[in-house]
């Protein structure tokens, strides 16, 4: 069988620095209860991965030579979790020193050291949104990553056929942030509205300056003078242009419709609301005019504009034919959103099929990967989650996490130290007695002081 | 209420540092007074001409600061000092490839909020690369002095500051009156690090890594019209000067690198990163984590400067009263933290096997810890040469200076490293460092536990005993001092004071570090003279109730000292 984890001396020769592909694998996962999600669940099935890709979906399929068997009978399969809001493998969450920060990307704090990683994939998570944190009305620009836990390099977590997105927030933390603790704009909602209204404004003038400077440029005799650049006008002018998905921290109806409309006025629609507790007043409009709406289960009431919440709120959503996700926004929550999801039955009553969908091809549609992920289907991605029992059964245990048809976690193969780093000299790592894993306001702890929890 | 009254002792150490008096050796010119010759001749030297070159019975002649011949059959000319080298090792002279010796933080350098985080000036965001090191150096810092006793002649020296401090310069660590006079290449790298700016943007590597792109951008785009202006002003809006914007144009033009401070592996990537999409030169500096870097490295052509400064090495906790789980848990932790050590310090040895010409960065390490992180480094698989390579040739080459620089060669600078055996050997002590033509000569401590070679077994410390009163007297350029030592068994070892008369007066300083070993007799006086610390060393040999010996002042030179013991006190 494959080493799954690089060994310290292949870490050595910079083994991993010289793969320019992420690996992908082949192997035949046998006898299963296969959920697909998106066509129903197949009794006593397998699933064929080759280089990556999911290739035949069957019964009494046989390995091609070389392809390794995983033996699930008495086992359920299903597609890979997809976690639409995590702050995971980051060492930086918040640029929150501006009150649009578009140009920051967390694709460029990457931290693939971050044992986080590990526990996700323990939990059947194959995919999160590693996001902005919610600091910012723009908040920087999010990535998606593939938890391909044991590499060194930042690059290889990345889903690089996975569209880009930008985390915005509105309410209080925003206000709190610039308002309360740097006395700037916003304040207030209004003021959030106005700031993202201003920028759309201003991207549009930028766009403009520079097409014209382009038109000019191409004329014979021509000496136009270059406009400045400006990576935070260039990123509103893609969302604009659509080729940016909005992801937006909010909890309101009131904000929430008021989003929509801003984006209908300047002709956005590719739009998700995060959080989004509030929600369920607003469903319909959600489903028209949005990509959807990622929610907790049930978590609320850590501040004054997330009292006014439901557990029922992704049942509701869900029947109002809203693209539903549930996500963890927590490093503790994403190990298990199988359960999350199943909270949905017991409020909400929902079918099986829909109570998973909300953490697969729901949240898959939301990043905009759907096409590669998010079910099993013949074509898609090689990402799939193992369990001992039904996943939304209390009693399912994780068995195995395949990212592009290559282990990552194996409970079979689990060591008790999984930490890619160590430091070389403390016997102990730091133990944080306060909750570490709510990053959302990362970063920020300078404007409230240490005494102010900032939870979400 | 404090009182300030002037010592005359400090009053005596001012004047000399007025005086710029050197010791028959030393040549440190501060006040631009001609030393008594500027020509030196080292005869018979084993000279280690190059890493993996060495040269025996060779003497190399040294004239006005340039290394003028290297041979066997040099012609010593008559104005020339001879220095019998016949048992010396001769080698350039290390050069530190990131350090900020002798550099001093700006005192306004806090941390201001700016009036609006969101829209800060450059300044308040740290972006100030039009900053010049040299702004920051102070050229009396004692600092020069200790990392040239480490065998140090050269550094690449960089300010302080946050995200980009301004830009470094290569100097010499010769004791020059001057920093005009340090200066060696000015301002041939730009410094960045992924310091934030704190409450203000940027505050962390997210906001840096955007500013990065958006700055080299807009230098880019500024650089064009600057160009297009020149080209023919008329009808063109006019370009602003923007000195931050100008500072990155030899960068730009790939005229000058830009050195990171990338300390850890997670840096160090996005240092490259901005490299692979901005283009620019790069040097990687400080580097503590970047073994799994080495073929970006490579495929970039990044310059390396790897960190001098090593874990410390702790022992592993015994766990006697643990219960076993728990005991085989420990032991498994301190099997990973010993794997993670020998990591961080074969990281050379990795380097080298890879390929790469790296040189060292000093900045973080301390200059007394030298020769022991290299030998933990060669313990751990580098090479004496490639080390050797690392300190001289490496840095030479990755600072453009090859043809000034690293070798013992005629023609290039005279900055030489003079040890007493070969310097890798764990006896070889440095003699005589030659920094810019300017030579410093350093006392030579016996070995301290040999037992001595009469064979009558009286082993180790001294053949006399100091305690006692001593009266001592000193020529000097600035009359003649005289006094007492009183010195006293403690509990261990020694303590003392010396009363001292100058021609301003008198006072009393406690003298520190006593040592006495063999027929040696040491001690230290530090004395801070308006914010200087000058540390006296002397040291000499005692004969019967005579002591005489040397006191160093360091960089205002050496000056004899001799005492009698008075048996009567």
């Amino acid at each position: 069988m494959k080493k799954i984890f690089f060994t310290i001396g292949l870490v050595l020769t910079g083994f991993t620095a010289m793969i320019a592909q992420t690996k992908k694998g082949s192997m035949l996962i046998k006898g299963g209860t296969v959920i697909t999600v998106t066509n129903g669940t197949l009794e006593n099935t397998d699933v064929l991965i080759q280089d990556g890709i999911i290739k035949q979906i069957g019964k009494g399929l046989s390995a091609p030579s070389g392809v390794k068997v995983v033996d699930a009978s008495g086992q359920f399969v299903m597609p890979g979790i997809i976690d639409a809001h995590s702050h995971i493998a980051l060492d930086a969450v918040n640029e929150a020193t501006s009150p649009v920060t578009a140009e920051v990307w967390t694709g460029d704090v990457i931290d693939p050291l971050d044992i986080g990683i590990y526990r996700a994939l323990a939990g059947g998570v194959t995919i999160s949104h590693a996001m902005h944190g919610s600091a910012n009305a723009i908040g920087g620009q999010n990535v998606t990553l593939k938890h391909r836990y044991g590499t060194m390099n930042p690059d290889d977590l990345k889903m690089q056929d996975a569209p880009r997105t930008i985390k915005f927030a509105l309410g209080e933390n925003p206000t709190r942030v610039h308002g309360r603790g740097n006395n700037i704009q916003p304040r207030s909602r209004m003021g959030v509205e106005a700031v993202i209204r201003n920028a759309f404004s201003e991207a549009l003038q930028y766009k403009d300056a520079w097409a014209k400077y382009n038109a000019e440029k191409g004329k014979k005799g021509a000496r136009p003078v270059p406009p400045k650049s400006d990576l935070r006008m260039q990123t509103l002018v893609d969302i604009l242009d659509g080729k940016i998905i909005i992801h937006c921290h909010s909890y309101r109806a009131d904000e929430i419709y008021m989003l929509i409309k801003v984006c209908q006025d300047f002709g956005i629609e590719k739009l998700v609301f995060q959080h989004t507790n509030e929600g369920f007043k607003v469903a319909p409009e959600l489903a028209k005019y949005t990509m959807g709406a990622s929610v907790f289960a049930d978590w609320w009431a850590y501040k004054f504009e997330v009292y006014y919440s439901t557990a029922y709120n992704a049942a509701i959503l869900m029947e109002n034919g809203v693209v539903t996700s549930i996500n963890s926004d927590s490093g503790e929550l994403i190990r298990h959103l199988y359960h999350e999801a199943g909270k949905t039955q017991r409020y909400g009553g929902l079918s099986d099929e829909q109570a998973l969908s909300l953490i697969t091809i729901n949240p898959a549609k939301q990043l905009g990967i759907a096409d590669k992920v998010g079910s099993i289907e013949v074509g898609k991605q090689g990402d799939i989650a193992i369990f001992s029992a039904h996943p939304l059964s209390v009693y399912a245990i994780p068995q195995m996490t395949i990212i592009d048809g290559v282990t990552y976690f194996d409970i079979k193969n689990d060591r008790d130290d999984m930490r890619l780093a160590v430091s070389p000299t403390e016997q102990v790592e730091p133990i944080f007695l306060s909750e570490h894993d709510h990053k959302c306001m990362q970063d920020t702890e300078w404007l409230f002081g240490l005494a102010e929890h900032s939870h979400e | 209420m404090k009182r300030f009254t002037q010592k005359s002792w400090s009053k005596w150490l001012m004047l000399l540092a007025f005086l710029g008096y050197g010791s028959v050796y030393a040549q440190s010119d501060s006040n631009g007074e001609s030393p008594v010759t500027k020509t030196y001749a080292f005869k018979n030297a084993t000279v280690i001409q190059a890493p993996g070159k060495s040269l025996s019975k060779t003497t190399v002649l040294v004239k006005n600061g340039v290394i003028s011949a290297v041979g066997t059959s040099v012609q010593i000319p008559p104005d020339a000092q001879v220095i019998a080298a016949d048992s010396l090792y001769i080698y350039a002279g290390f050069i530190d490839g990131l350090n900020q010796t002798g550099v001093k933080r700006p005192e306004n350098q806090g941390r201001v909020r700016a009036e609006n985080p969101a829209k800060p000036t450059y300044t308040e965001s740290g972006v100030t690369p039009q900053v010049s090191v040299l702004e920051q150096v102070d050229f009396k810092s004692a600092q020069l002095e200790e990392w040239r006793k480490a065998g140090f002649t050269t550094a690449h020296i960089v300010p302080y500051g946050r995200m980009l401090p301004g830009s470094g310069s290569v100097v010499s660590l010769a004791a020059h009156g001057a920093v005009d006079a340090m200066v060696l290449k000015g301002n041939n790298s730009m410094y960045a690090q992924f310091t934030g700016a704190g409450g203000t943007y940027p505050s962390n590597s997210l906001g840096i890594m955007a500013m990065w792109r958006d700055l080299y951008k807009n230098a880019q785009l500024s650089w064009e019209h600057q160009n297009l202006y020149k080209a023919n002003p008329s009808g063109i809006e006019r370009p602003i000067n923007d000195q931050v914007l100008a500072s990155f144009y030899p960068t730009l033009n790939k005229e000058r690198g830009v050195v990171f401070n990338a300390t850890g592996l997670l840096e160090a990537k996005r240092a490259l990163d901005l490299q692979k999409q901005l283009g620019f030169p790069l040097i990687l500096g400080n580097l503590k984590e970047g073994w799994t870097l080495i073929d970006q490295i490579k495929a970039s052509n990044t310059k390396v400067f790897l960190s001098l400064a090593l874990p410390e090495k702790k022992e592993a906790k015994k766990a006697d009263g643990d219960a076993a789980w728990l005991a085989s848990e420990k032991e498994a932790r301190n099997e990973r933290i010993e794997e993670a050590y020998k990591m961080y310090v074969a990281q050379a040895a990795t380097f080298e096997k890879a390929g790469i010409k790296f040189g060292f960065a000093g900045i973080d390490a301390k200059s007394g810890d030298l020769k022991k992180n290299l030998k933990v480094m060669m313990d751990n698989g580098l090479s004496e040469t490639a080390a050797l390579a690392a300190l001289t040739t490496n840095p030479a080459e990755i600072l453009g200076m090859s043809n000034q620089l690293g070798t013992v060669e005629a023609g290039k600078l005279a900055n030489l490293m003079i040890s007493t055996a070969p310097y890798f050997t764990e006896d070889a002590q440095i003699k005589y460092m030659m920094a810019d033509g300017m030579l410093y000569e350093y006392e030579i401590k016996a070995p301290a536990k040999k037992t001595n070679g009469n064979g009558n077994g009286n082993a180790s410390n001294a053949s006399f005993d100091p305690a006692g009163t001593w009266d001592f007297t000193s020529p000097t350029p600035m009359g003649e001092i005289n006094g007492k030592m009183v010195i006293e068994k403690a509990a261990s070892g020694y303590t003392g004071k010396m009363t001292v008369n100058t021609p301003e007066g008198s006072s009393s300083e406690d003298m520190t570090l006593i040592k006495a070993e063999g027929d040696k007799l040491s001690f230290q006086i530090n004395q801070s003279v308006q914010g200087m610390t000058i540390t006296l060393n002397v040291s000499g040999t005692v004969s019967g109730t005579k002591f005489t010996g040397n006191m160093d002042t360091g960089q205002f030179g050496a000056f004899p000292i001799s005492a009698t013991k008075n048996p009567g006190l």
